[in-house]
């Protein structure tokens, strides 16, 4: 079975023959750890950089 | 005792800063003896009055201002000498007075409000003495995203002025970090509500709960901690940003290449947002601070400010729209308001890369950063790219992705819908967006075509092709997305455009007819 992602979402309804669609709440939860699985990491990441450089910042005088 | 308010001319920027230094000798009861090289904000707000076209100014005395009261209060009224808590305010016009003319008949003129460019504040303190200021922004520094409207009065007339206001920092109450915080709350204050606290009481937060030394006078400026501390005393969700971590990044220090472009993308987010961003500069002097409030902006691309996506068919960039800023501007308490912000070190001038950290005044319901929301936002555009480049090769999807110039902003739901109201954009996106439940801001991934990015240089140009939505106090990646459009037929082979509308209760994918791209949610 085809795995359901955002991109075949997106470029699947420009490119199909339906109108308009409510997308079922199964393929939604999909789409949704889809999302979750590509995302979390990278935000960690990001979190997890920040986190560190404020632990090793300087705290210097502003004059 | 003088009138309370007088008429004077000048022609030149010089010949103004006289008039104001005598009437500081008077006010202060002190003369050039006391000046000092920290005279230096006065002659650039002088000399910015006169390139804004300043011919006259009414000296308006006896000003009772707020934050020089509370600076007052606070320190001047303890001293054994007599320090006045009157001010004076220059309020600058750009038409020419007649002959002899009297200042209620010059006010009263019929282009003299229209010719309003705004006033500088002379406290009594001689060797600081420019308080609280606003100038009009000039019409040749770019784009200040931070500008707002603050109606003056004088004399029964409101006088319409748009500007940020600017503070020179008198190194008793406050510091610069002291009078960055001021410029960046003042600036906010009609915006986000009445939290623009003033220099004592920003000086007071600060220092609350760490000190390093004595509070009153405050010679020994305030640390980033502090510095954080006063900013959420405000109301304010302060976000230190570090573009070189895990460095021995000290005074004299530079920012590499990369840390430097990332510091731009980073600032570019905030500042678009209209969010004032406290810079932490490490110059070979001192640690100071500023507080950057806009973006000068080039037609076309100075800088190679890319975003890498790693797709099937290879690596391909998509640029990031902070390559058409040149510099970003600068409110800098101790050299003047309005000034663009060198990106490399020459000499002892202040510089972007001796940026050691960066403190956006976030508001306090926004809990996911620009940095997240950018990384949340192009990882969906990347899925989206994968599959519009599925069955290209290389070069015809490096081509397709060069096609595109990115922008990411913080905007408040009620622009959205002003936008949606007034938009050529599909009318099921307009009406979408105009009824949809939105949190109070959202985060804007905007898609624009390169080729037309440059062009808002000069004009409104329709150059946005899609978009995609972020719930900016979302705790979770899946439930983050709002709205996703994007108008494909504008940029691929592909005849139509999609509209995604994701809430709580269901997602909802629409066919969109193919549109001509469209002018922005905020104009550049």
């Amino acid at each position: 079975m085809t795995r359901v992602t955002l991109g075949k979402l997106v470029v699947g309804t420009a490119r199909g023959n339906t109108r308009e669609r409510v997308i079922p709440a199964k393929e939604i939860k999909e789409l949704r750890r889809d999302i979750s699985e590509r995302i979390t990491p990278k935000i960690e990441e990001i979190r997890e950089e920040q986190r560190r450089a404020l632990e090793e910042s300087k705290p210097l005088v502003l004059l | 005792m003088d009138d309370r308010l007088t008429l004077i001319r000048f022609s030149d920027a010089p010949g103004l800063e006289q008039h104001l230094l005598g009437e500081l000798e008077k006010l202060s009861g002190r003369g050039p003896e006391f000046w000092s090289r920290k005279h230096a904000p006065l002659r650039a707000c002088c000399a910015l009055a006169v390139r804004l076209g300043a011919v006259a100014a009414v000296i308006q005395r006896r000003v009772h201002d707020p934050d020089f009261l509370a600076e007052y209060n606070t320190y001047y009224s303890r001293q054994f000498t007599d320090v006045t808590r009157h001010c004076v305010r220059v309020q600058l016009f750009a038409a020419s007075p007649a002959d002899d003319q009297s200042v209620l008949g010059y006010l009263d003129a019929p282009g003299t409000p229209a010719s309003y460019l705004g006033f500088l504040t002379l406290r009594p303190v001689a060797a600081t003495p420019v308080g609280a200021s606003i100038l009009r922004i000039p019409p040749d520094v770019g784009f200040i995203r931070c500008a707002d409207q603050f109606p003056v009065h004088l004399a029964g007339h409101e006088l319409d002025l748009l500007g940020v206001p600017f503070m020179q920092q008198d190194n008793a109450v406050g510091a610069c970090a002291q009078a960055s915080i001021w410029m960046a709350l003042r600036t906010l204050r009609r915006r986000e509500g009445d939290r623009a606290h003033d220099p004592a009481q920003i000086t007071g937060a600060a220092t609350r709960y760490s000190i390093s030394g004595r509070i009153l006078p405050n010679r020994k400026g305030l640390t980033q901690p502090q510095v954080v501390e006063a900013i959420r005393a405000a109301g304010y969700s302060p976000h230190p940003i570090h573009f070189a971590p895990g460095s021995n990044f000290t005074l004299g220090s530079q920012l590499d290449a990369d840390q430097l472009s990332n510091a731009r993308r980073v600032l570019h987010a905030y500042v678009e947002s209209s969010i004032p961003v406290l810079l932490i500069l490490y110059p070979s002097t001192s640690g100071h601070a500023v507080v950057v409030i806009g973006h000068t902006f080039s037609a076309t691309p100075v800088h190679k400010d890319e975003l890498a996506f790693s797709l099937k068919a290879g690596a391909v960039q998509i640029t990031h729209a902070v390559s058409w800023v040149p510099e970003f501007v600068i409110h800098n308490d101790n050299s003047g308001p309005y000034l663009p912000l060198p990106q490399a070190t020459k000499g002892s001038a202040y510089a972007l890369d001796q940026t050691y950290a960066a403190i956006p005044l976030l508001p306090a319901d926004v809990f996911v950063s620009g940095e997240e929301a950018l990384q949340f936002a192009t990882t969906l555009w990347q899925d989206i790219l994968e599959e519009l480049t599925e069955s290209l090769n290389y070069q015809d999807a490096a081509d397709l992705c060069g096609q595109f110039a990115v922008r990411l902003l913080l905007l408040k739901k009620r622009k959205i819908r002003a936008w949606a109201a007034s938009s050529t954009v599909a009318p099921e996106v307009r009406e979408h967006l105009r009824l949809a439940d939105l949190p109070r801001r959202v985060w804007v991934l905007e898609l624009h075509l390169k080729e037309e990015y440059g062009a808002h240089a000069s004009e409104r140009a329709s150059s946005l092709v899609g978009f995609i939505l972020l719930d900016s106090t979302s705790d979770a990646a899946s439930t983050a997305m709002l709205f996703i459009y994007l108008n494909f037929p504008a940029f691929s082979d592909t005849d139509k455009g999609t509209l995604i509308v994701a809430t709580a209760a269901e997602w909802k994918a629409i066919q969109i007819e193919a549109t001509p791209p469209v002018i922005p949610f905020r104009d550049l």
